[in-house]
């Protein structure tokens, strides 16, 4: 063998050493507790016994890992799906709720809802501050409901409590996903900064008696964790913004311990991973959406209260193989393990998210034969699951044994990722998170979703692009906390607003009517723990909801997310 | 070890289909590299503005599909020519860093212009070949409800008529309103079939053009040794501007039969396309038009077969999953360690 020959071979070595590295070493946290019990059921179709086993050796691994958490008790979520829930209030709530009643058919009505939430919240807080049960003390802790706490003597030395407010300008920063294969939830940005937009011309939000125009500042990492990292870095110390909103769960599980460091509020991020309910540990950031564990449990429960006859069943699911698609996996993994009596067999079949076809996935998914089939995937993924279903038989097969296809919470956009699948599409059902897509026909008369699109409209974007919609589901919440923070003594700062955020509570007109949109410091870390199911109608194009508004609002556990082996501490 | 040899035909349909696309692409990756010994890196965004003039034309405007495609490949020969004219040809030939960063630059400028027109929203294209011909009589369409009827025969009115599930009608109706023939108990698509035969037309067409018309031979002629075709009184500019011309009709025909199976089309539909046309190009040899089409079904088939087949379901490693496009990368590397020129590509010996 020649010198040459001998070097290029060398060199080749290294490139699949290079490659199995990248591959072997993971990119997440879950993937290296998942990894080992996931390769084997991935493998298409196994034998019942070596279902089994795995079962028995992850049962085993259990103990050391831990429970997923970040949702309810599984009792609780199945007795709320039941329809078992206590739903009796008690004297003092239904007195709230009749102070609270406002007209919610007319966008006057909802705003007047809102501010007089608002103005409770400001006069709760603000009675607690001024008596120094909340704010921060003179020991340097910031307190807030619930036992919610902040060291603020440990955040930087350079930190500053107004960092971000100028004398025009509320100054935000957003990594999000305007390029690459995800690149259509960086139109999410575009409806929130429409939103704020229409803050800003309308009713803007006041800093010591003068208005100031909320900014966002958007910067397109790809869906790229690396990419986020370095985009932070640039907000903080370049942009010098007031706070900090990112997308995609790989991407904020890879900057939030940096951002709770340096005390920015990070609230309502763009992603439903468990991890964002954990006040303790990082206080600085919280979820929206409802969380990926509650609904993988909501799968499952609904799975045993609603196909009683095939018990149990096989159950095969297309999981984008990140942090994302592995927080669902394990979450359903798990539930599926404490249920066998009625999940027989499990197979996650896992895809690159930057695949452009999902054929041969779910060519293997097919050939499993399952009862139920649940897409654990997002963006372009969501529309080629379900065509790739119809494609390859699955689709058929499981509506003739009366089985079910679940798409995920984020397909739920109609016009992005439904209607393009046709009739495909038809009878799909979907754990929804309460949210109401501002392209469904059933909602679109509606008067804030008509204030939506017709913002959106006047703004020369178009309201059938879905994703602009949900930039309102996440922008109005954040708005609202500004807004209360800007009312509590010492005004708007990142204190007062992260102390906003934590004592949430408002009704939010982009969920369904049933879904509590609130926080409570240190005991409730989820904004949203409810949902609808529903089904899809491709000949009306619209989620029918099926059943009744599931909401365990206030029940899930909070969540210290094991970034080594995945799961909550 | 689970071999599941049941589902490889499968594997191996799913793998040629999603070959002969990137064949298709790789031909248009040869056809520039033949004529100016560069790689066009935004070959993926010119085919990709050739699949939005289809849907432009067909879904928006309500042309006949066929048509449009036409339509489009013709506009997009327009852009290929007018792209050599205004950005290439100005450079000299022999100086490649700066024709290579302009066709990056038109590559990001390509996909942000699209971006902004369309949005990254996926929007749906009709299939060409995603169902059997509606010339076939009760129709081409097929829905299946949850309840167990299906619906596609047409009654006096046209409209479509339920029937039960099992009965003659519903045989009849399964049969046309199928999207695939079943061989080898695996589904063989009816769109596969047709990327193929688009494959194979684009190859015919091609060598009836390389070999049969002047303008043709002037491309090889240029191709072969520019000079001493200028010499001999070849336009080497406007020969060059006709390479674009049918790189550019290639690309768009390419992401035209590849947009259904991606769900429709958006400006990042052809960015992995893309490497995997490079690794097939690279593989057949940058300048065999021959080699990008055995290249193409060759990456198609190690994808599809070695990676998702071997890998996930028979080794049952659920991370050879997300080693797809890290395969197109290392058979890149590999072909260029060991053999440059590729599998059919010309050896460039030089004398000392």
């Amino acid at each position: 063998m020649t010198k040459r020959r001998l070097w290029r071979l060398l060199a080749l070595l290294f490139a699949f050493s290079l490659a199995a590295a990248a591959c072997g070493g993971g990119d997440d946290d879950a993937d290296a507790d998942a990894g080992e019990t996931e390769t084997e059921t991935t493998a298409a179709p196994s034998e019942d016994e070596e279902m089994d086993e795995e079962m028995a050796e992850e049962d085993d691994d259990e103990g050391a890992t831990g429970a997923l958490g970040g949702a309810a008790a599984e009792e609780d979520i199945e007795a709320a799906v039941a329809g078992e829930t206590d739903d009796e209030m008690s004297d003092d709530e239904m007195m709230e709720e009749e102070e609270m009643m406002f007209d919610r058919s007319t966008l006057e009505g909802i705003f007047e809802e809102a501010a007089a939430r608002r103005a409770k919240t400001v006069a709760e807080l603000t009675e607690k501050i001024e008596s120094g049960e909340y704010g921060v003390g003179d020991d340097g802790i910031l307190r807030g409901p619930a036992g919610f706490e902040i060291d603020i003597s440990a955040c930087p030395t350079d930190w500053s409590n107004t960092t971000g407010i100028t004398d025009s300008q509320v100054r935000i920063g957003h990594t999000t996903a305007q390029s690459g294969n995800l690149a259509a939830y960086g139109n999410i940005a575009y409806g929130w900064e429409n939103y704020f937009d229409w803050i800003n011309d309308n009713d803007p939000i006041m800093v010591g008696g003068a208005p100031r125009d909320l900014t966002l500042i958007i910067k397109d990492d790809a869906y790229v964790a690396a990419q986020t990292i370095e985009f932070v870095d640039e907000l903080i110390e370049a942009e010098n913004v007031f706070s900090i909103l990112t997308l995609g769960s790989p991407n904020t599980l890879a900057v939030y311990d940096k951002l709770n460091e340096e005390c920015i509020p990070q609230p309502f991020v763009m992603t439903g991973h468990p991890a964002w309910g954990d006040p303790v540990n990082h206080p600085w950031t919280t979820g929206m959406q409802m969380s990926y564990s509650t609904e993988s449990i909501l799968w499952g429960a609904w799975i045993k209260e609603n196909l009683a006859d095939l018990l149990p069943v096989k159950v095969a699911g297309l999981v984008m193989d990140n942090d994302f698609g592995l927080a669902y996996e394990l979450g359903f993994e798990e539930w599926a393990h404490a249920n066998s009596d009625v999940v027989s067999e499990y197979l996650p079949v896992r895809h690159d998210p930057a695949a452009p076809t999902l054929t041969n996935e779910m060519t293997t998914v097919a050939a499993f034969e399952p009862d139920v089939f649940i897409s654990m995937t997002a963006g372009n993924p969501c529309l080629l699951a379900i065509q790739e279903a119809g494609q390859s038989g699955l689709y058929d097969d499981i509506n003739a044994k009366g089985g079910a296809l679940f798409a995920p919470s984020v397909c739920k956009g109609i016009e992005a990722y439904m209607a393009p699948a046709g009739d495909f599409a038809h009878d799909w059902w979907i754990v929804g998170g309460g949210s109401k897509d501002t392209t469904d026909p059933k909602h679109v008369d509606e008067p804030f979703i008509a204030f939506v699109n017709d913002n959106l409209e006047a703004a020369g974007l178009d309201p059938a692009v879905s994703l602009y919609g949900i930039g309102y589901t996440f922008g109005y919440p954040f708005g609202e906390a500004l807004r209360v923070a800007a009312d509590l003594p010492g005004g708007l700062n990142r204190t007062n607003f992260i102390l906003a955020v934590r004592s949430i509570d408002i009704y939010s007109p982009l969920h369904l009517d049933g879904i509590n949109a609130q926080l409570n410091g240190a005991a409730d870390g989820y904004f949203i723990e409810g949902s609808d199911f529903s089904q899809f109608d491709a000949n009306e194009q619209t989620w029918n909801i099926i059943g009744e508004i599931v909401d365990v609002n206030g029940l899930s556990t909070n969540c210290a997310w094991d970034k080594d082996n995945g799961g909550c501490r | 070890m689970n071999w599941n040899f049941e589902i490889l035909p499968d594997f191996i349909f799913n793998g040629l289909r999603d070959g002969a696309v990137y064949g298709t692409v790789a031909l248009a990756l040869v056809l520039i590299f033949k004529a100016t010994t560069l790689i066009n890196f935004a070959t993926g965004e010119l085919a990709m503005l050739g699949a939005f003039f289809v849907y432009v034309l067909n879904v928006e405007q309500g042309w006949w599909l066929w048509l449009s495609i036409a339509v489009a490949m013709a506009v997009s020969a327009v852009i290929g020519a007018a792209v050599e004219r205004a950005l290439v040809r100005p450079f000299d030939p022999d100086d490649h860093l700066p024709v290579v960063l302009i066709t990056l630059g038109l590559f990001l400028i390509i996909n942000a212009v699209a971006g902004d027109i369309w949005n990254y929203q996926v929007r749906r294209v009709n299939d060409p070949f995603g169902h059997f011909p509606s010339w076939v009589p009760n129709g081409s369409e097929l829905k299946t409800s949850s309840d167990g009827t299906i619906a596609c025969l047409k009654n006096a009115d046209g409209d479509l008529v339920e029937v039960a599930r099992g009965t003659a009608d519903a045989e009849m109706c399964e049969m046309v309103g199928r999207t695939f023939f079943e061989v080898v108990g695996a589904r063989l698509h009816y769109r596969t079939i047709g990327t193929w035969i688009g494959l194979a037309l684009a190859l015919i067409a091609l060598a009836i053009i390389l070999g049969k018309t002047k303008a043709g031979l002037a491309f090889r002629a240029v191709s072969s040794n520019a000079e001493s075709a200028r010499l001999v009184g070849v336009n080497t500019g406007r020969t060059l501007g006709f390479g674009w011309a049918l790189a550019s009709v290639f690309g768009t025909l390419g992401a035209a039969l590849v947009a259904p199976a991606l769900g429709g089309v958006n400006p990042n539909m052809m960015l992995t396309i893309l490497i995997y046309a490079l690794a097939a190009a690279a593989l057949g040899g940058l300048d065999s038009l021959g080699g990008a089409v055995i290249g193409g079904l060759v990456v198609g088939l190690i994808k599809s077969v070695l990676v998702s087949w071997f890998g996930v379901v028979v080794l049952g490693q659920a991370y050879f999953s997300i080693l797809q496009l890290a395969m197109a990368f290392l058979l890149i590397l590999i072909v260029l360690l060991f053999r440059p020129a590729g599998l059919f590509g010309t050896r460039r010996i030089e004398r000392v």
